[in-house]
């Protein structure tokens, strides 16, 4: 008869799911290899898809999209039309009420190109917000000669020169502004002609 | 039909007018003491006012000045005399009048050839 054995029994270890640890990672220019994944220096970039960030920057501005002041912001970054992206930032600047901020942009678009049309009006507007009709005067008068054919300079010129008291400009300008614009509605600028006019006799 | 006209009518009123005075006071009798005090108030409140406009001017917001013009021109319609402070109103009509300007203008979105079609 044979002789039984008995053979002790373990239950085997469960092979449950395992965690992943972060390795400590090897230096390899520790072993005198040139590392080409560091991470430290890259710059990532975000590709514009077909158009560029300013393009993309005015499409939501015309939207009333807040992403926006972004694309501006990454238009700046990458060079493209910066000094239009500055005087566009000074918009969105001024439309939350942030004037310095405002005027802090169209002045490093002004040192950019010290004759951009628009920054020289919007200017004008946000010192007349200001209350400052000295330097909106001079902003406004600007923008008029680098862009005469441009009406609402004259229109913005002509009501800062009201508050100014220097009515007989004034009128001169107001003028001005209705015949650089045959297709608009002046109603409302002849009427300020009527009544400049009489206070200006 | 007008108590004037009504030669019965106007005795009922004199004994109302009589018995509740302050129902029948006429709209703009300012000779009550309360409207004396509250007038008194309102001049010294504009007093206040205008003494922070001349010691900080900037700190002056533009409806501050919008508020303090309503305010004076209300007070003219009431009937009310007060001339006012002649700054804060100068500034506050100038505000009213740069309100109507036209708006900014966005940049690269026009060549300049287009600029004089462009007006609003």
């Amino acid at each position: 008869m044979g002789k039984v054995i008995k053979l002790s029994v373990h239950t085997p270890e469960k092979l449950g799911l395992k965690k992943v640890r972060k390795r400590k990672r090897i230096d390899l220019e520790d072993f005198g290899q040139l590392n080409l994944f560091s991470q430290d220096t890259t710059k990532v970039l975000a590709l514009p898809g077909k158009k560029s960030f300013f393009e993309e920057a005015i499409e939501l501005d015309e939207r009333g999209n807040p992403e926006a002041e972004r694309y501006y912001l990454l238009a700046v970054e990458n060079d493209e039309s910066v000094e239009d992206a500055l005087c566009n930032l000074a918009i969105l600047k001024s439309s939350q009420d942030e004037a310095i901020a405002a005027v802090d942009y169209l002045t490093r678009c002004l040192k950019k190109s010290p004759r951009h049309f628009e920054a020289h009006y919007n200017l004008g507007n946000v010192y007349s917000d200001l209350g400052n009709f000295e330097l909106a005067k001079v902003h406004y008068e600007l923008a008029s000669q680098i862009a005469p054919e441009f009406p609402n300079s004259f229109y913005n010129l002509g009501l800062v020169l009201i508050s100014l008291k220097e009515y007989k400009r004034a009128i001169e300008c107001i003028n001005h502004y209705v015949s650089l614009s045959p297709d608009t509605d002046t109603s409302t600028a002849k009427e300020l002609i009527n009544t400049l006019d009489t206070m200006a006799q | 039909m007008s108590e004037d006209k009504n030669p019965h009518l106007i005795d009922h009123f004199n004994k109302l007018r009589a018995i509740l005075p302050e129902v029948y006071r006429p709209e703009n009798d300012d000779s009550s003491p309360t409207s004396n005090k509250l007038f008194s108030l309102l001049k010294d409140s504009l007093g206040v006012i205008e003494a922070v406009y001349l010691q900080s001017p900037e700190s002056f917001s533009s409806t501050r000045l919008d508020v303090y013009s309503n305010i004076i021109s209300q007070m003219a319609e009431m009937g009310i005399e007060y001339k006012g402070n002649d700054e804060i109103l100068n500034n506050a009509a100038n505000q009213l009048i740069m309100q109507a300007k036209k708006p900014m203008e966005k940049a690269g979105l026009v060549s300049r050839a287009d600029l004089g079609k462009k007006t609003g």
